[in-house]
């Protein structure tokens, strides 16, 4: 059943109620409080609405402070996991190796990180926009397996006026966000057109196969997609995987994380 | 709403339990998520043994909600599905008894599609209350039985609530 726009706020009230401790005791029952809602009726709305139960968020948020602290402090592990609510450093390494795949040590010596494996805090946005402009994409096909344009690191920019001016073309424009796997922390934007436009000196950029994930939106960009797709679409995968590949094109964008390079066809 | 006081003698519910975050699947009233499957498994082993047994009744079918310390931290339900039994001599293997203590139970029916609304809040803090009454431990009964129509008959659909209760001193 689809939320109604009184159970986003109220969703909305109980995260804003949780984001403004996250540091400090605060349970369930006081999101439900914050909410208006009795404990078990909020948790059963908070997952139609966020795709996760609310213990979940509580978890993966105070990861994401975790993660965080770990890359802009010199603070010893021991005392973050306490910082974010953890009983233990135990407790903590176990589920921050669960949910990123790697031991907060490493996370901290690999610095940096995408920012998008960082869950950010949800708002009303993000929830009106997964709910009402959002479509999931069962199965999809996957993009052109070569793609020709041009390409930066760093943001898009103005790469599609660049691509346009340079080629006298208006044809559909695929954009393509990659990060490489051996350059933690650092990203490529790529713009460019399925077929070739025969013009002297653009790049190419093959496309891998595997297993795409996809959503078609409208309105959003593209890091609120990535957003989207990293956290509530693959919310269930366990680690969170980094997305390599993010490509839009028109409303549609898809990903493909870097563990299922290895389903190619 | 004004709720009908039962006095309930020791009744046997034979059954599966269920401990922890039950919407992690799927949030709806569904058979996605740990209730909904809960109920399957409950549902499979009646249509293979327990309807055959004597000692067990389809009268009503109970989801019954318990609180634990983990529940008002975390989210954390203890949720029992099962039926009635008129024993506990421990001749089925495999199911648990749970056994409702004696007392004085607040009965409130509800109807049609207030059954997904938030009826506990308003259980809670009106209700009850207004009845001179309070909950006497944190447990929450729902009852079933042949009101009960079907998710895709939910306007037709009665559901039982019972919630064990303490008068409140005058």
């Amino acid at each position: 059943m689809k939320p109604d726009p009184y159970q986003i706020e109220a969703v909305c009230r109980a995260i804003d109620r949780f984001e403004s401790s996250l540091r400090e005791d605060c349970s369930v029952q006081n999101m439900a409080d914050a909410a208006c809602y009795s404990l078990f009726h909020f948790c059963r709305v908070f997952a139609s609405v966020t795709h996760l139960t609310p213990y979940q968020y509580m978890l993966r948020r105070r990861l994401a402070q975790a993660a965080l602290d770990l890359q802009a402090t010199d603070e010893n592990i021991s005392r973050i996991a306490l910082d974010c609510c953890f009983n233990s450093p135990e407790t903590f390494s176990r589920a921050f190796n669960r949910y990123f795949g790697m031991l907060p040590s490493r996370w901290r010596s690999d610095t940096p990180h995408p920012s998008s494996l960082i869950m950010p805090a949800f708002d009303y946005a993000l929830l009106d926009l997964l709910h009402n402009d959002l479509t999931v994409i069962e199965n999809p096909d996957p993009p052109p397996g070569r793609l020709y344009g041009i390409m930066n690191p760093g943001d898009f920019d103005d790469l599609e006026r660049m691509l346009r001016m340079i080629t006298g073309k208006d044809d559909p424009v695929w954009f393509v966000r990659w990060y490489p796997g051996e350059l933690p922390g650092e990203w490529f934007s790529f713009v460019g057109f399925e077929r070739s436009p025969e013009t002297e000196g653009l790049a190419s950029i093959d496309l891998p196969h595997g297993g795409w994930s996809a959503i078609e939106m409208q309105g959003g960009t593209l890091d609120l997609a990535e957003i989207l797709l990293q956290h509530v679409v693959l919310a269930d995968r366990v680690p969170v995987m980094p997305i390599e590949y993010a490509v839009k094109i028109q409303n549609r964008v898809m990903a493909l994380n870097l563990n299922e390079l290895t389903d190619s066809v | 709403m004004q709720p009908t006081i039962l006095t309930l003698e020791r009744v046997v519910l034979l059954g599966y339990s269920f401990y922890g975050d039950p919407f992690t699947q799927s949030a709806g009233w569904t058979e996605e998520n740990e209730i909904g499957r809960l109920w399957q498994r409950f549902m499979k082993f009646w249509e293979i043994e327990g309807k055959e047994n004597p000692s067990l009744s389809d009268r009503y079918w109970y989801e019954i909600h318990t609180d634990t310390p983990e529940t008002t931290e975390k989210g954390f339900f203890d949720v029992f599905v099962g039926a009635e039994s008129s024993n506990m001599d421990g001749s089925i293997p495999g199911p648990l008894y749970k056994v409702l203590p004696t007392g004085d139970y607040a009965l409130f029916t509800l109807k049609g599609k207030d059954i997904f609304g938030d009826w506990f809040q308003s259980m809670m803090e009106k209700w009850l209350p207004d009845a001179g009454l309070k909950q006497r431990f944190p447990m929450l009964i729902q009852r079933y039985d042949d009101r009960f129509k079907g998710m895709d008959r939910i306007d037709e659909s009665e559901l039982d609530i019972l919630v064990p209760v303490l008068r409140n001193e005058a």
